[in-house]
């Protein structure tokens, strides 16, 4: 069977090293459970399981609607790490992206869609701006992009904090942003008839169609070879004629624009989201990232892992009744991230199999 | 003006402190080579920890006993952190920014999910006023240095000082230190006159874990009384201070002096006279610590006195 696999043409090193990290994420949870309240660990790891089907299709169609931000912050982060950019903005850009959808979409009085259509958009360009000075600074300076995205959340957070409790469309009593009109969140394409009482809306086929162009971008046209130049080696590239730095900006801008949007789906959407007048991050832009680990950075296989963890999440919300935080999903998707860490030595393995693999038969032909 | 010495100095003492100890943290681990950006990530653990300890115990044991126990456990849980982050990026080679990424998101977590059990609560207070101490003998009395240094300061304060000169000793002056210098920048020559650069990159990991979680501890100790499964970024500011400081502990400290007196300004705006009558709104000193961090790396010169291999795993066979 492993051999089958080795030998095939397809690479599966990156597949096999994805569901490695799932099993030990999975693992670490398990035994984090054990650690915390031994008598309900096994409850706990059955509702992980199948805490997406809590109340059926009802709980099964919200998880359509929990994974599209976390789709498109895993893509966004899986469109910078191609260049090699470590763009850990996601909770910034997506705090501001979502503030500036939802008032554009509540304020802008264009009517059922377009309003909706064009606050989706203001809210990409809004992630995409959050992104810039990172972009700038590491594309021009070379300064490390770790530190200014955190930074850059940290100062996100707090400006669309401020600027909400300022705004229209904040609810002072409740102490977070108001209703959006029913007429304005996004289009659920009569889903609901099929996913009764859930959160479900087109959100996740957009993400799909994002997915696919963004694979394309990447693979078929020369903006996505020279993403991927850069991320090899970024002085070579320079040297062999791509403009370097103008790759590194424009792919960390798309990546923030994609996180913006991802805000945007999250709170114009049909789940009860609101964006709070307290000063937390959106852990959404962490999620991003291991959605983007697991995918191997690949746009389309985001939309299932994106899928999964959103999935993971769900379940998460149903942990609270056999006695455990739902932050138990947030200690696996960090394992699984450690793990990917790790890819390289599952891969090499797996090279070194085949190189044996390779001998062996060549071996054989020799006697023969 | 005695009471604004005391408010400022004191101030700018306890940020100082915490930032110092994350930067050499960072600095150790550095110096030997690993790219060590979940100074975060230990911090939160080490606070956790530690605060732990003092809210479960705090009516138990005697306040010197509690306050030796806190940073010893902040420090152990600091360390096999640091080890974890070491594993992956000594042993398994993995890619260091992505394994740090992965410890700064799972210890709020753990964090989290502990303490839920425990309280029921995602935060929990815990008092810190006991382990100050009111006046030092004899230094307290000198004029201006006095109330400034040796009034009301907490006894962590001291103790971090003594560990700083300790470890800036051990870093610069010691047969080990200088074998850790060496494999951050050229680890084949360090493995040539018989240095084991994996061995020394794990002690590395080690101190830097356990200094690490003890910044994390002293930070959240001093500065709040709510645990809230965050250092507020205070890691990535250590981090930023070391760059800013040429990976030079003077230099550390001068930066953590610096955003000392920033995380002063930020957290006590509203009672300080002249400056609460600008016409500058609130929220600008909140993003302040964050805003002077990204000017300062954005205007630090290329890093030329950075330690030449830091972030590449350790390859034998390479030249």
């Amino acid at each position: 069977m492993l051999k089958k696999l080795l030998m095939s043409k397809r690479d599966y090193s990156g597949v096999l090293s994805s569901l490695i990290a799932i099993v030990i994420g999975l693992l670490v949870g398990f035994i984090a459970m054990i650690a915390v309240k031994p008598s309900s660990a096994l409850a706990g790891l059955r509702m992980l399981v199948t805490g997406g089907f809590f109340n059926g299709l009802t709980t099964f169609g919200s998880v359509f609607f929990y994974a599209t931000p976390i789709i498109l912050c895993g893509m966004g982060d899986a469109f910078a790490f191609k260049a090699s950019i470590f763009n850990i903005g996601g909770p910034g850009q997506m705090h501001i992206g979502a503030l500036v959808a939802v008032y554009v979409t509540c304020r802008i009085g264009l009517g059922a869609p377009w309003s909706t259509i064009v606050g989706l958009l203001c809210g990409a360009l809004a992630g995409a701006l959050w992104a810039l000075i990172p972009a700038l600074l590491n594309a021009y300076k070379r300064v490390n992009i770790i530190i200014t995205t955190i930074m850059m959340n940290y100062i996100g957070m707090y400006l669309a904090v401020d600027l909400l409790k300022k705004s229209s469309i904040f609810d002072s009593t409740k102490n977070q942003s108001i209703n959006v009109p029913r007429d304005l969140r996004v289009a659920r394409l009569g889903l609901d008839k099929i996913f009764v009482g859930s959160a479900i809306d087109c959100g996740f086929f957009v993400a799909l169609i994002i997915a696919i162009i963004l694979w394309f971008i990447l693979e078929k046209t020369t903006f996505g070879y020279e993403i991927k130049a850069v991320g090899k080696n970024r002085d070579a590239s320079d040297y062999a004629g791509i403009d370097a730095r103008r790759t590194i900006v424009l792919s960390v801008l798309i990546s923030g624009a994609l996180i913006g949007l991802g805000g945007g789906f999250m709170y114009l959407g049909w789940a009860g989201k609101y964006l709070l007048g307290s000063n937390t991050q959106l852990s959404e832009g962490f999620t991003g990232i291991a959605v983007t680990m697991l995918a191997n950075n690949n746009p389309i296989a985001c939309v299932f892992s994106g899928f999964f963890l959103a999935y993971l999440t769900q379940s998460g919300s149903y942990m609270q009744a056999v006695g455990f935080a739902p932050e138990i999903v947030k200690v696996i998707s960090s394992v699984v991230v450690y793990c990917s860490a790790l890819s390289r030595l599952v891969s090499e393995y797996l090279r070194k199999r085949k190189l044996d693999y390779i001998a062996a038969e060549k071996k054989g032909d020799a006697i023969r | 003006m005695n009471v604004w010495i005391r408010l400022i100095g004191g101030g700018i003492l306890l940020f100082f402190m915490p930032l110092t100890i994350g930067g050499m943290a960072d600095l150790f681990a550095e110096r030997s080579g690993v790219l060590c950006m979940c100074v975060e990530g230990i911090m939160v653990a080490g606070a956790f920890a530690g605060v732990l300890m003092i809210r479960l115990f705090a009516e138990t044991m005697n306040v010197w006993a509690l306050l030796f126990l806190s940073m010893a456990v902040s420090m152990i849980i600091g360390l096999l952190v640091g080890l974890l982050h070491g594993f992956a990026a000594i042993h398994l080679k993995a890619e260091q920014n992505i394994s740090s990424t992965a410890i700064n998101t799972l210890t709020p977590a753990l964090a989290m999910l502990i303490s839920k059990s425990i309280f029921g609560t995602d935060n929990f207070t815990y008092s810190s006023n006991k382990f100050i101490i009111p006046k030092v003998p004899v230094l307290g009395d000198i004029p201006i240095i006095g109330p400034l240094l040796f009034q009301g300061t907490y006894a962590t304060t001291y103790i971090g000082i003594i560990l700083v000169l300790i470890l800036w000793f051990i870093l610069y002056k010691t047969r080990f230190g200088l074998q850790l210098r060496s494999t951050g920048e050229n680890p084949q020559a360090s493995d040539s006159v018989g240095i084991s650069v994996y061995k020394m990159r794990y002690s590395a990991m080690m101190i830097a874990g356990a200094i690490g979680g003890l910044a994390g501890f002293t930070y959240i100790l001093t500065t709040s009384y709510v645990f809230m499964g965050t250092v507020y970024g205070y890691g990535f500011l250590a981090l930023s201070i070391v760059s800013l400081g040429q990976w030079k502990p003077s230099g550390i400290m001068l930066g953590a002096l610096l955003f000392g007196a920033i995380g002063v300004l930020s957290s006590t705006y509203s009672v300080i006279p002249i400056i609460k009558d600008l016409p500058i709104p609130p929220v600008f000193y909140s993003m302040l610590p964050y805003i002077i961090t990204l000017l300062v790396v954005a205007i630090t010169p290329n890093a030329h006195n950075a330690p030449a291999v830091c972030g590449e795993p350790y390859d034998k066979s390479k030249r």
